[in-house]
């Protein structure tokens, strides 16, 4: 019936590449082909011979529309052209066609009614003779001043040298569609005599354009704060362009005021779209995101407070930190910074408690959390917090001690800074909650109890104290001052104990050297008695010291005289007290001579009596090295690589070893050694510890009990880890296992955990979960005890 | 409230009973005493399961009896219910598995518990009281043990795991 336009475009983009900007052609085509629809229409209505036929051709005709025309324009156009065609509309007509309207996909947001009031206005107008006279589009009028105008608004922009061409162009596209809709609403309002649409092409245009401008400024940038100057380009320059574009703002004198506070509003929503869905870069880049941070809270507080922002964060984490290729230390410095971040948007934390939840429950489930923690409180590594962080801790004696009461804070009717807590907080349960709390209480909140960290600290400082010399000491105790003021001086009675047993075995050894000097100026005793001078002892209190992995082996003889001659001496100084040594903690300086030259080692004691029995014999198997050592091949094995890497020792054969002979005659330097090697038992010290000072009630049972692999890396002191630890404590539910094992058979992993947690009350409530659990009941099948077959465990 | 009292009047006691039998098997699993054993059967602490073992040196030996015991609600006051989960070819014992045991009766006291029953009934397993059968037809063999012997392992059947 009648013919589309030639050119069609389905958008503005579209449109614009292919048409070079060029839209007057293309506008006067749709103009044209309005009037010819409308003609066409009356025609066809004219030919409808009764009402149903006419009803049900606008019925058809109007459902037609949306799938042919993108523009809900040019779809309005078609409505009201054809209204001016059948005047009057009884009801029953209008109440069908609001059910079409409303059936229509309006992206534009007008409203239904808009569309009444402009229905009834047509209805109302008395209707032109002539539409094609008044109507018809001048492509003249555009005024090209508008087009200098524009520049200049660009000009205004701040950062304007960097927006794009694109940006630009696409601009001047969206400003000729615009004006075409004005142009079109300036015609339809010759028709109808409404001007309901002029705002809302203002709105449009506004919109469009702050976004534009926003998205290709903003983005990435986080460095410089830029809603300022957007918001005084936008208020200035902007408005006064929309202004001058629209030609409907003669007629509506409130619209300036309405435009400015529009502008600033769609200025601040964009702006808080962009930094939402960035917000996670933004918090990676704390604190040189802070200008953006700042940026946003003042459109948070302009605009309504999302959840969804919340949310969005939440699921960026989880996507993108919270997965296996991610340290757990970059984990915690990104917790650290989201914390800190979101407490810039939201002073009472309750969104940053909120958003780190997932994190908080994701790094439980790592093991090394603890230790990096534990770590950077004390300043180990690479520390987490900055020099303010620990100012806190320094400075401050009141400062939040560990789960103290957070109601205080809320009943505080003095503060003048109380903020009330966003919406979100009604997401989180109350005692989760704490507010203002410092960052570092943060970051040990992350564990529920404590006693965790504590341990870890525990462990920490036992390798400190072990492998270190007494420098460590001084560095120790501030630490530990440090540390109280967090969690508390009781619970940290044991550190300070182990503080305590590393200065008394200064004193003990002073003494008992003293004791061995004068020994031997006695002349019966002189011959009998070689100088154990170089033998320091440390004497610790087991029962406040972390477990030690046990190690069975033989120490060379002139220790183990050592041993002895200290342990006569500590009875008689301290006789309640009872020596447990544990030969494999300590250092042992030595010097040796491996072919013609001196080489200083500091080595654990294994090392060290490994290579003393080279000092006796030149070569060695593995085999009767162990039978020697009265210990496993495999620890042999394991640890004669290191004597190789040093150039001391070399394979001569399967499982045999010797000593480098660089010279032919190795005995020319040592002298009295067989070999050429040396064992300084004068300058150096073969410091061993650990004396065991136990209660004075207690008898020689101490021994430490621990089952973990014998051959671990030496690097910790012998120092059993946390894990093993754990199931080691779990010993104590051993026995409720058993017993449920005996009378009920087979069980699985979580009816075994239900049971226990149902019935172990006493002393304290079992607190474990699965998966301590199913590690303990897995070093129970490792032990033979138990055997797991088809997710059921049962008694050997 | 006075009707959800009156309804149930060991409410109190009740609770009572939880905390003793909890303490009872807390004490147990302590106690780890070899050849008895007992746990409660779910999530019910007044039904338990217990296994105790034949003692070494009586024709019992080598093998494991499951029983079951159930507390009534005015525990300690009165005996739990015991029998013979595991058949039990024994003068104190009858088919069903219920057990004569006069500790379990009319004997019964307070400072009884789960630990000092099992082991009762452990002992029992040596020394029957066959005075008061219940299974008249072993009281009369036990005389001739070795045929008592072969009587046990023909009745016996291994508990299921």
């Amino acid at each position: 019936m009648w013919s589309f336009p030639t050119q069609h475009y389905t958008t503005i983009e579209d449109l614009h590449l292919n048409n070079g900007g060029d839209y007057f052609p293309f506008v006067r085509a749709w103009c044209e082909f309005l009037d010819q629809v409308a003609q066409v229409h009356k025609q066809a209505v004219g030919s409808c011979t009764n009402i149903s036929q006419q009803h049900v051709f606008e019925a058809a005709f109007l459902r037609t529309i949306p799938a042919r025309f993108e523009s809900w324009l040019q779809t309005f156009c078609l409505v009201v052209l054809f209204l001016q065609h059948n005047c009057p509309l009884d009801s029953d007509a209008q109440r069908r066609l609001a059910y079409e309207l409303q059936t229509l996909d309006w992206s534009t947001g007008v409203t239904l009614a808009e569309w009444q009031c402009i229905l009834n206005a047509a209805e109302t107008q008395p209707r032109p003779d002539s539409l094609g006279k008044t109507c018809s589009f001048q492509g003249t009028d555009m005024d090209v001043d508008l087009d200098l105008e524009l520049e200049e608004l660009w000009n205004a922009l701040p950062g304007a040298e960097s927006i794009s061409a694109w940006t630009k162009t696409l601009t001047v596209a969206q400003y000729y569609d615009t004006m075409y809709y004005i142009h079109t609403s300036i015609r339809l309002h010759a028709i109808t005599g409404v001007h309901v649409l002029v705002p809302a092409q203002a709105w449009r245009l506004v919109r469009w354009v702050v976004n534009a401008v926003v998205t290709s400024q903003c983005t990435g940038d986080f460095e410089s704060s830029w809603l300022g100057s957007l918001l005084h380009w936008v208020r200035g320059p902007l408005v006064r362009w929309i202004l001058t574009v629209n030609p409907g703002n003669g007629h509506q004198p409130s619209l300036d005021s309405a435009v400015v506070h529009h502008a600033t509003h769609v200025l601040h929503e964009t702006y808080r779209e962009l930094r939402v869905t960035e917000l996670f870069r933004i918090i990676v880049d704390y604190p040189d995101s802070l200008p953006a941070l700042q940026d946003l809270k003042v459109c948070l507080a302009e605009t309504q407070h999302p959840l969804a922002m919340a949310d969005i964060l939440r699921e960026d984490i989880e996507r993108r930190l919270l997965h296996q290729g991610v340290n757990t230390l970059d984990i915690l410095a990104q917790y650290i910074a989201c914390i800190k971040s979101l407490r810039v948007l939201d002073p009472t934390s309750v969104m940053a408690q909120y958003v780190t939840q997932p994190i908080r429950a994701y790094v439980r489930t790592r093991e090394d959390t603890i230790h990096f923690i534990v770590a950077s409180l004390v300043g180990d590594d690479t520390s987490l917090f900055d020099d303010h962080d620990l100012a806190v801790v320094k400075g401050s004696h009141h400062s939040v001690v560990y789960g103290s009461d957070e109601e205080d804070e809320d009943n505080d009717f003095d503060n003048e800074n109380w903020e009330p807590e966003p919406m979100e907080a009604l997401v989180i349960p109350k005692s989760a909650r704490q507010r203002h709390a410092d960052v570092i209480t943060m970051l040990t909140s992350i564990y529920e109890s404590h006693d965790v960290l504590i341990k870890e600290y525990q462990r920490i400082l036992a390798n400190k104290l072990l492998q270190g010399d007494h420098s460590v000491l001084e560095e120790a105790l501030r630490n530990l001052e440090l540390l109280k003021i967090r969690f508390g001086e009781t619970s940290l009675n044991s550190c300070e104990v182990m503080l305590k047993d590393m200065g008394d075995s200064r004193r003990i050894n002073q003494y008992i050297h003293e004791a061995l000097a004068s020994e031997q100026i006695r002349p019966s005793t002189l011959e009998s008695t070689p100088s154990f001078q170089f033998f320091t002892g440390r004497y610790l209190s087991h029962l406040f010291w972390p477990n030690f992995r046990e190690e069975t082996w033989e120490l060379p003889p002139v220790i183990k005289e050592a041993q002895q001659q200290v342990e006569r001496h500590y009875q008689h100084f301290k006789p309640t007290r009872k020596l447990h040594w544990q030969p494999q903690l300590g250092t042992v300086e030595l010097t040796l001579t491996v072919a013609d030259h001196d080489k200083s080692f500091s080595v654990s004691p294994f090392q060290a009596t490994l290579i003393y029995h080279f000092g006796q014999r030149n070569s060695w198997t593995i085999a009767d090295l162990a039978t020697a050592m009265n210990t496993s091949p495999e620890l042999v094995r394991a640890r004669i690589g290191y004597w190789i890497t040093q150039g001391v020792l070399q394979t001569a054969g399967l499982d045999k070893y010797q000593v480098v002979q660089a010279l032919p005659d190795p005995n020319g330097s040592s002298g009295d050694s067989p070999s050429n090697t040396k064992r300084s038992t004068t300058e150096g010290d073969w410091e061993d510890s650990d004396a065991d000072e136990n209660g004075s009630d207690c008898s020689d049972e101490e021994a430490n009990v621990d089952l973990s692999a014998a051959v671990g890396n030496e690097e910790d002191a012998g120092i059993v880890s946390n894990q093993d630890q754990r199931a080691e404590e779990m010993r104590i539910y051993w026995s409720f296992v058993v017993g449920m094992l005996t009378n009920l058979g087979a069980l699985s992993l979580d009816r075994i955990q239900g049971m226990l947690s149902m019935f172990v009350q006493d002393p304290a409530p079992y607190s474990c979960n699965e998966r301590e659990l199913e590690q303990f009941l897995a070093l129970m099948v490792r032990e033979d005890k138990l055997e797991l077959s088809g997710g059921q465990y049962r008694l050997k | 409230m006075f009707n959800a009292t009156a309804a149930n009047p060991t409410g109190s006691d009740g609770l009572n009973v939880t905390k003793r039998l909890r303490s009872e098997l807390m004490s147990l699993m302590m106690a780890n005493i070899p050849g008895v054993s007992a746990f409660p059967e779910s999530d019910n602490l007044h039904s338990w399961v217990g296994t105790i073992e034949g003692p070494p040196g009586t024709v019992y030996e080598g093998l494991s009896f499951k029983l079951g015991l159930k507390f009534p609600n005015d525990y300690p006051y009165s005996a739990p219910t015991i029998r013979f989960d595991t058949p039990c070819y024994h003068p104190n014992v009858d088919t069903a598995g219920n057990i004569c045991l006069d500790i379990l009766k009319e004997k019964w006291s307070a400072v009884y518990n789960v630990q000092t029953i099992l082991l009762s009934l452990q002992s029992l397993l040596g020394e029957p009281n066959n005075n008061s059968p219940l299974n008249g037809q072993a009281a009369q063999l036990w005389a001739n043990q070795e045929e008592f012997k072969k009587q046990v392992l023909k009745h016996y059947q291994p508990p299921q795991a």
